[in-house]
């Protein structure tokens, strides 16, 4: 009888609150739709997308907000897909976006379905370029990052003979080509340059011609699985120049499977990843209290473009398309990762990149 | 370099050669093509991982190597008896693609469920061989000894004869009184666990392992098989070797990015002119 009248008791409660709420103003509903790569070589970017962007979400006071994740895998048929599904849902915003190859083809969609889009972990250039009205990117681009590898293998190392290999992915290529420019404009000679297929480990043809020419620097082009095992097969054969990584190298599996010993023999060119930012401190504890570990070397880029989306529509006061875009290009405020403001195309005005080395099994500043 | 292009396409070599002796004895004894036999190289490496991290002390020592190569042969000898269960039943309606479209759906059934159980992200494997010369010399000296040991059993022993006689007709071996169905069952298992141990052999050998790894090499091992003469072990030994020298040269002289074309254009030229591969025989139609 008396668990009885408490659950009456309970319900009147549950009415009264609700009525109460009821009463004041109704919060502004917004869905974001996150396509990012939940399977595929890439996973644990996606993965560590979509927990950064909870936190996000997490901390959001004044709206009720919900995210539809959808899976990219990092390539553009299923990034087209993943798109689709976000558009038939209705999602208010798209932000994510790991892969510039599932990103690039996908964009036209939303363009089309006039939903704003913010970009935040791909870096293919084109992303921004396509005068699209709704695109914005809270990441440097590869177009950024070419100056500041060249300056590392040029500049600081002084190198003059160069390999450079790169996978065929869209944003590698592009990368390839800006250096391979950059390089040349420096006086420097390209000696080696090629592909390889990805999800391969054999790259003793691609070592043999190395050792044979022996630049003074080797430049990976490569996502981690890739560029971890090419670099240990360079070490092996006693290869002795200097081995750059690009980005896409950076994950706490290339020390795994290259191994400690051979990860602190190559340095990394990228932008400063989630542990170098000291305004991420509070973000990474609500991470690893969260989900009880570390956040992913880019995760704080995605924690950022979902505040300064969830504040555009805040200040729009709705998720409509032009208000909200509107709303976008006046943005200023300082992330987490720096300061976030756009230029005319949607790109962040201010790019910053950092080389990396690997030291006790983390990627720190040398 | 030439001496690196050289261990380099036998390493590869050793690896096609492994796969496609499992590929040409299948073919050899049931006509039929089993394409989940490069998944059998993936899941070996994978259960071999999980053995090693299960067994107490550090992976690099004698023990856990011994039960990660036993559970190894028992796991994968077992899922190759069950793909011959499963293709059995499909086989029995007599129709050509079926089983080869089974062998298929079995395949990704594999891999996806590879994906699902150990995750996307490839694995540093507990166990690797020393960053030196005696790296290529293991792996070769093992692959040698295994399609050595492989060779020996099908050509000189009494189940190896009762393989070659199934491969020929089946009926005709049921009526001398032999158990077609145990004889293809063994085949199945044996052949399945020496991928896996191949897998096993890669993981020590790279250093990682990836759901995705049998793809590519099944095919490369298919392809070799086929090159040699299917149907023919000493053809998969050739096979094997030749298109490993000829993925490390053709890479060495036209870029690693045309690597591929080269592998299969040979294949397809080697078909045009002699379409039972190197070795191969002309197959007698079963009545």
């Amino acid at each position: 009888m008396t668990k009885i009248r408490l659950n009456i008791l309970a319900l009147s409660v549950a009415l009264v609150a609700g009525s109460v709420s009821l009463a004041g103003a109704e919060p502004l509903k917004v869905t974001i739709g996150m396509p990012a790569p939940i399977t595929g070589p890439s996973a644990n970017f996606g993965d560590s997308m979509v927990k950064g962007a909870q936190i996000a979400i997490d901390q959001e006071k004044n709206m009720q907000v919900v995210l539809n994740v959808q899976d990219d895998a990092c390539d553009a048929q299923q990034g087209v897909n993943a798109v689709n599904k976000l558009i038939t849902d209705k999602v208010d915003i798209v932000i994510g976006f790991h892969c510039s190859g599932a990103a690039l083809p996908s964009l036209p969609l939303l363009n089309r379905a006039r939903i704003p889009v913010i970009v935040s972990q791909a870096l293919h250039p084109s992303i921004t370029e396509q005068g699209f009205p709704g695109v914005f990117r809270t990441i440097s681009t590869t177009a950024q990052e070419a100056p500041a590898a060249v300056k590392i293998l040029s500049d600081q190392w002084g190198a003059k003979s160069f390999a450079l290999i790169h996978d065929n992915t869209a944003v590698q290529k592009n990368l390839l080509q800006q250096k391979v420019q950059l390089l040349k404009d420096k006086g420097g000679d390209v000696v080696y340059q090629t592909a390889i297929t990805p999800s391969t480990t054999e790259f003793g043809v691609n070592v043999a011609k190395i050792m044979s020419l022996n630049p003074d620097a080797v430049f990976l082009v490569l996502y981690y699985p890739e560029a971890a095992q090419m670099t240990k097969q360079l070490i092996a054969a006693g290869y002795k120049g200097k081995i750059l990584q690009c980005v896409a190298g950076v994950d706490p599996n290339f020390i795994k499977i290259a191994g400690e010993k051979v990860a602190e023999q190559t340095s990394f060119v990228t932008q400063p990843v989630t542990s170098q930012f000291a305004a991420a401190k509070p973000f990474i504890e609500a991470y690893e209290a969260k989900f009880n570990e570390r956040p992913g070397v880019l995760a704080a880029y995605t924690y950022d473009a979902v505040n300064v989306g969830l504040a555009a529509i805040h200040t729009a006061g709705s998720t409509d398309f032009d208000k909200v875009v509107a709303a976008l290009k006046a943005y200023s405020g300082a992330g987490v990762t720096g300061k976030i403001e756009f230029d005319a195309k949607g790109q962040l005005k201010t790019g910053v990149f950092t080389r990396l080395v690997v030291r006790n099994g983390d990627f720190v500043e040398p | 370099m030439l001496l690196q292009l050289c261990i380099t396409g036998l390493v590869l070599g050793a690896f096609y050669a492994l796969i496609a002796v499992g590929y040409t004895v299948i073919y050899g004894t049931v006509r039929l093509l089993n394409f989940a036999h490069g998944d059998m190289y993936m899941l070996g490496a994978f259960v071999g991982f999980t053995a090693l991290m299960m067994v107490p002390g550090s992976p690099a020592s004698i023990l856990p190597i011994v039960a990660g190569i036993t559970a190894t042969v028992v796991a994968i000898a077992f899922a190759g008896f069950v793909v011959r269960v499963v293709l059995e039943r499909i086989d029995s309606k007599n129709d050509v693609f079926s089983p080869i479209i089974a062998a298929v759906g079995i395949s990704l059934v594999f891999q996806n469920s590879a994906l699902h159980i150990w995750g996307t992200k490839p694995l540093a494997f507990p166990v690797q061989l020393e960053q030196d010369f005696t790296k290529p010399l293991i792996t070769l000296a093992v692959a040698l000894l295994m399609i050595l040991a492989v060779d020996l059993w099908v050509s000189r022993s009494r189940f190896g004869m009762a393989m070659r006689a199934v491969g020929i007709d089946h009926n005709a071996v049921r009526l001398m009184g032999i158990r077609v169905d145990r004889v293809l069952y063994v085949t199945f298992a044996v052949f399945s666990a020496i991928a896996g141990v191949t897998g096993f052999l890669a993981g020590a050998y790279y250093g990682s392992i990836q759901f995705s790894m049998g793809f590519l090499l099944g095919l490369k091992g298919f392809t070799a098989a086929v090159l040699g003469g299917i149907g023919n072990v000493r053809g998969a030994l050739l096979g094997g070797f030749l298109l490993g020298m000829i993925e490390a040269f053709g890479g060495g002289a036209f870029g690693t990015n045309w690597t591929d074309v080269i592998v299969f254009s040979c294949l397809i030229f080697v078909l045009l002119v002699k379409p039972t591969g190197i070795l191969g025989e002309t197959v007698v139609e079963r009545m």
